[in-house]
């Protein structure tokens, strides 16, 4: 009975991207990269390489961040491997730097930040940090 | 009255070359001193067009009860401009400022998003020099 067993890498390619075309492209990474050559050929395809949203939630009123453990492993082993392919990156403020400054990303073109500090924002976009000193003493 | 200064620092966007970028999102929901957010705003609003010289897309402020809204006063700094963008969401404080926007100086501008405060206006600048064929 056992050799009746198909298992995941068994199905042909094809079969296989019409399944996990289904699931959220990031389980689809974190679960098939550094599995096999097979499953690592799939899963760097462009369908799930493309645009990443490494964010937690739908819905843009609910951005958290990814869980440590998810994210440590797209830093150490899966984003190097499929910098190439990102064309879109969704990110948010607590998580945002370390992944950026993880690896190169050659053919992004298009970043969605999300749930950023006023002053991180003025910082990303001045190259600077600012310190904000002001006479209305009532503000803070 | 706000004094700001700068330290330099290494900006976590200094991994990317801002050319290569295209369409940027941005979403401040925090800030530090809610007093001066359209100052803040106004800052980075100038500093996103002038270093990413080649976007086409941006959008800046998703939510209608963000604090992430701009406002020009009497007149937008000279550097508001962009020869390259072709759609943009903002919101705005008051309508005046939604005319200054459209005053060319985004001349390839097609798709105008705007979500605004006020609908008053005190007073008006109209000197519309581009066909905007579209407007949402």
């Amino acid at each position: 009975m056992n050799q009746s067993i198909v298992q995941l890498d068994d199905l042909p390619d094809e079969i296989l991207m019409i399944i996990l075309k289904k699931l959220w492209n990031i389980r689809v990474l974190y679960s098939l990269i550094g599995i096999n050559k097979k499953l690592d050929r799939i899963a760097c395809d462009p369908v799930f390489t493309k645009y990443l949203s490494l964010v937690n939630g739908s819905s843009d009123d609910s951005v958290c961040p990814l869980p440590d453990i998810v994210l440590n492993r797209f830093c150490s082993q899966i984003l190097p491997k499929i910098h190439h392919h990102i064309q879109q990156l969704d990110l948010e403020s607590s998580t945002m730097e370390r992944i950026l400054s993880t690896t190169s990303y050659p053919n992004l073109h298009s970043l969605r930040l999300f749930k950023l500090y006023a002053k991180t924002a003025v910082s990303l976009f001045t190259s600077k940090t600012a310190v904000y000193f002001s006479t209305f003493e009532s503000c803070f | 009255m706000i004094n700001i200064f700068f330290l330099d620092h290494q900006s976590a966007l200094s991994h990317i070359d801002p050319n290569q970028i295209d369409s940027l999102t941005i979403d401040i929901n925090q800030y530090e001193d809610k007093c001066r957010y359209s100052d803040v705003n106004l800052l980075i609003f100038t500093h996103i067009l002038t270093i990413f010289s080649k976007l086409k897309y941006l959008n800046f402020g998703l939510f209608f009860d963000s604090f992430q809204r701009l406002s020009f006063g009497n007149s937008p700094p000279a550097t508001i401009f962009s020869s390259t963008l072709l759609e943009l969401h903002v919101s705005l404080i008051d309508f005046t400022d939604c005319l200054y926007l459209l005053d060319g100086r985004f001349s390839q501008l097609h798709t105008l998003r705007v979500k605004t405060v006020h609908d008053h206006s005190t007073h008006t600048i109209l000197n519309n020099k581009v066909n905007y064929n579209y407007f949402q």
